[in-house]
């Protein structure tokens, strides 16, 4: 049941964040569009100049909040998927090599893995996003800022994937049926693509759904602390920022939507995990 | 005769999920009488563990049981009678690695065993403790060590211990020597008859070996998909058995008793006469060694001051094999069996010796890309498990193709999808079955897919690694047919290992012993049986459990 009504949210917040140009009742980066008397408008009630009615009210520049939010969804999840891919494709590559061949480059992997796991991710991402911000050319860093953000985030997830990608490979490996296929001369890097990835693939798919959800907060929580995507476009992260200057002054709306939209979200995200963890779990059956 | 000490009327147990009923057991009855070993034989899923688990009150839901009961000296015992349950029956496990704490020293798993069942003092039950390992044959000056310093033999016989702690009337010994060596399983089956002589303890002796059933019980039960088949005097069962399923069973089973000239049985499947061609040698290993270094890093080495630590898995192995013959190596566990299949096999590299097949050195490093190929199209292997042997994740006819494809056989695609149905049907499946995954298949089946993989590239040597161990008796008979058909239509040659002297002796027309890396004796199954010379290879023809021997103790 849960996990039918988180997925049921999870594909709503997908579909609002595809469909955003049609849904969204304004275009919120669209600088011309926006009026400042509209600014500080609360949900569902007129604004004192302009008479114009909000869904959830305004920001301080006046900016709709419902299709700021929809569009900043579409900004979270893009960056949440992107970063994820890449985790998890340096972390499988990384695991299977570490699993596979065993010896000094193990060592060395998980070593790697372990140093990383020490820092808290969010340092980690800052880490790499400041390094990459200091090495762009300034006229590149508002175009990069994305990537740049997506790769920081993607760098930071990659460990859990290589740790359980080498576990089950070192469990994978010693089958007869890759036996059989040594015996037969294959090459070792078919080897690990044709026999052993398409059998630790379950374990795989169900931290690539957490980490998605972590993916999206860790972009949230860079750009709360304002290294994350320029304000022009606004993600969830920023909208929150925007919104904690406010929250004291009665302006409550501008942070409320937002958080509830990126609790709905992650939270969806994880118990749908959660649920295919158990799917996927022939022991639980 | 006395009453029975535990007697099974009528029991039945089914498994019920929402509207899924499926009826585990069907009514089975049973009794035990004090000092008895009764035995209960079956093949996989006949029910056998779950009769057990029955009578200790071990079914939860989804399992039910749905009519009959247990009475246990006259009394019935009911879902939760602690008393008798664990106190007046215990039970043996078949893994002793599981069924031991690894954190406790096995007189303290002892000791807190005792005391729960009965009302004893600490040092009272120390003594006791002592006594019980005595009694099973540990010293007990081994008090106060873990089990994981223990061999499995002795773990078994911990357990032992633990089962006879609250002095059971009945003991239910679960598949107990399945893990074990045979000259250990010997051991422990001597054990358990010596306890139900000496303490008129009756054993229930769950196992799928008929060897084991006609050396140890007195009686017999025989259990076919949770019915009771038949029930008599062991003796009687196998030798006037009634019914057409023991029948079955006892033809499937593999004896060596003819060759040792004791009893005559005829072998399941009659050797085809020699014929008379020229004999020509097709495998010859030569002084073939692999050492293991198990010795710590060198930094170690230097602090605790402690040398190198070599494992000579194999020690200067010679044999040869004639084309189209079965060349089988037994020994017990560590013995090098599967270390020199896998030097045959080129998956590891001898530390010294050779490997020639058909005259070339399969195990020179020099070796081109093309004669590396032609090695590899030549030599196939069979493994132990059909279920770790067949990528979960590839439809079969992709396995099976795969050696075409990798092997550089058959360059058209066509041609390789008929030669794939071809080897389907050369190994008794059907065509249908290459888009099915193996997981659809039960053991035997899937034992055959692996044939055919192995059949794919029209290879003359097949390495079978204890291909049917991991079967069913009267599986492994069609398995091991099957084997020998193909061999005489594609006169094929087989290394054939195994731990089993009884399907050996059937398969095998020379055998070759290995102790600890050494092959210490080399003949053929007829000489071998009969006038064995080495002292190992006479206590291993000893201690192997064969259906031959049930007139030994009746």
């Amino acid at each position: 049941m849960l996990a039918i009504g988180s997925f049921f949210v999870f594909i709503t917040i997908i579909l609002l964040a595809i469909f955003a140009n049609y849904l969204a009742p304004y275009t919120p980066f669209d600088p011309s569009t926006l009026n400042l008397m509209n600014g500080f408008t609360p949900p569902m009630e007129p604004n004192e100049f302009t008479g114009q009615v909000f869904l959830m009210g305004t920001d301080d520049q006046g900016r709709d909040l419902f299709s700021t939010i929809l569009y900043g969804l579409r900004i979270s999840l893009f960056v949440g998927l992107m970063a994820v891919l890449l985790a998890m494709v340096l972390g499988v590559i990384l695991g299977l090599i570490s699993g596979f061949s065993g010896g000094w480059l193990d060592i060395i992997i998980m070593r790697l893995a372990d140093i990383q796991m020490t820092f808290p991710s969010i340092l980690v991402a800052m880490l790499v996003y400041g390094v990459a911000r200091g090495m762009l050319p300034p006229e590149l860093r508002y175009e990069m800022s994305i990537t740049v953000l997506i790769i920081s985030i993607g760098l930071s997830e990659w460990v859990p994937f290589a740790r359980t990608v080498r576990g089950s490979t070192l469990v994978e490996k010693e089958k007869d049926y890759i036996t059989s296929a040594r015996m037969l001369g294959l090459k070792r890097f078919s080897i690990m693509t044709r026999h052993i990835l398409p059998n630790i693939l379950s374990p795989v798919l169900v931290i690539a759904t957490i980490t998605f959800a972590l993916a999206i907060i860790a972009e949230a929580t860079l750009s709360f602390l304002g290294v994350g995507v320029p304000t022009t476009k606004p993600s969830l992260g920023t909208l929150i920022r925007i919104g904690q200057d406010f929250l004291f002054s009665g302006e409550w709306w501008i942070l409320l939507f937002p958080a509830l939209t990126l609790l709905a979200l992650a939270l969806s995200i994880n118990l749908f995990g959660d649920w295919l963890r158990d799917m996927l779990n022939p022991k639980i059956h | 005769m006395s009453a029975p000490i535990l007697e099974i009327q009528n029991l039945s147990v089914v498994f019920k999920q929402r509207r899924n009923v499926q009826i585990i057991l069907d009514k089975i009855s049973l009794k035990v009488y004090p000092g008895e070993i009764v035995g209960l034989v079956g093949e996989s899923g006949a029910g056998k563990s779950m009769t057990g688990s029955s009578v200790l009150g071990l079914i939860d839901p989804p399992l039910l049981i749905s009519e009959g009961a247990i009475i246990f000296e006259g009394r019935r015992i009911e879902k939760n009678s602690a008393f008798v349950r664990g106190s007046q029956i215990s039970m043996v496990f078949q893994d002793p690695l599981v069924s031991l704490n690894p954190l406790r020293s096995i007189g303290d798993q002892l000791i807190e065993t005792i005391r729960t069942h009965i009302d004893m003092g600490k040092v009272e039950a120390k003594t006791y403790a002592k006594s019980l390992l005595k009694e099973v044959g540990i010293e007990p000056n081994r008090f106060y060590d873990y089990p994981h310093t223990f061999s499995g033999g002795m773990r078994q016989r911990v357990v032992i211990a633990l089962a006879l702690a609250p002095k059971p009337r009945v003991i239910i010994a679960d598949e107990p020597t399945t893990a074990l060596d045979v000259s250990v399983q010997a051991q422990i089956l001597d054990l358990l008859r010596k306890l139900c002589k000496e303490r008129g303890t009756a054993i229930i002796l769950i196992t799928h070996d008929m060897g084991v059933i006609a050396e140890t019980t007195e009686r017999v039960a025989v259990l076919n998909a949770g019915k009771l088949v038949e029930m008599g005097k062991t003796y009687d069962v196998l030798n006037k058995p009634n019914s057409g399923y023991t029948k079955k069973l006892i033809n499937s089973t593999p004896t060596f008793q003819h060759l040792t000239k004791k009893r005559n049985s005829k072998p399941f499947i009659q050797k085809p006469k020699k014929k008379k061609f020229e004999q020509l040698e097709y495998l010859s290993v030569n002084e073939l060694t692999r050492f293991f270094d198990l010795s710590d890093p060198w930094l170690v080495r230097q602090i605790t001051g402690t040398g190198k630590r070599i494992l000579k898995a194999v020690d200067r192995v010679n044999f040869k094999i004639d084309k189209g013959r079965t060349y089988a190596l037994v020994g017990e566990s560590g013995s090098g069996k599967t270390t020199i299949a896998q030097m045959v096999a080129g998956l590891l590299r001898p530390s010294a010796g050779n490997v020639k097949i058909d005259g070339k050195d399969f195990t020179d490093v020099s070796l081109g890309k093309e004669e590396l190929l032609l090695m590899r199209r030549a030599v196939q292997m069979i493994f132990q498990s059909p279920y770790a042997s067949l990528n979960p994740r590839w439809r079969v006819g992709n396995i099976i193709k795969e050696p075409l494809d990798v092997l550089n056989l058959n360059q058209n695609e066509e041609t390789k999808n008929k030669r794939v149905i071809e080897l389907l049907e050369q190994v008794g499946l059907s065509p249908r079955d290459i888009v099915k995954f193996p997981h659809e298949f039960s053991g035997g089946q899937r034992q055959r897919i692996c044939i055919a993989r192995a059949l794919a590239s029209r290879p003359e040597l097949i390495i079978c690694d204890e291909p049917t161990s991991a079967l069913d008796v009267s599986v492994q008979a069609q398995v091991l047919r099957l084997l020998k058909d193909l061999q005489k239509e594609f006169s094929l040659t087989y290394l054939f290992i195994s731990h089993d002297l009884a399907v050996v002796s059937e398969m095998a027309d020379k055998i070759g012993v290995l102790k600890e890396g050494v092959l210490i004796e080399e003949a053929t199954p007829e000489v071998l049986f009969s006038s064995p010379v080495e002292k190992y290879t006479k206590m291993l023809i000893a201690a192997a459990p064969d259906i031959g021997n049930a007139n030994k103790i009746n």
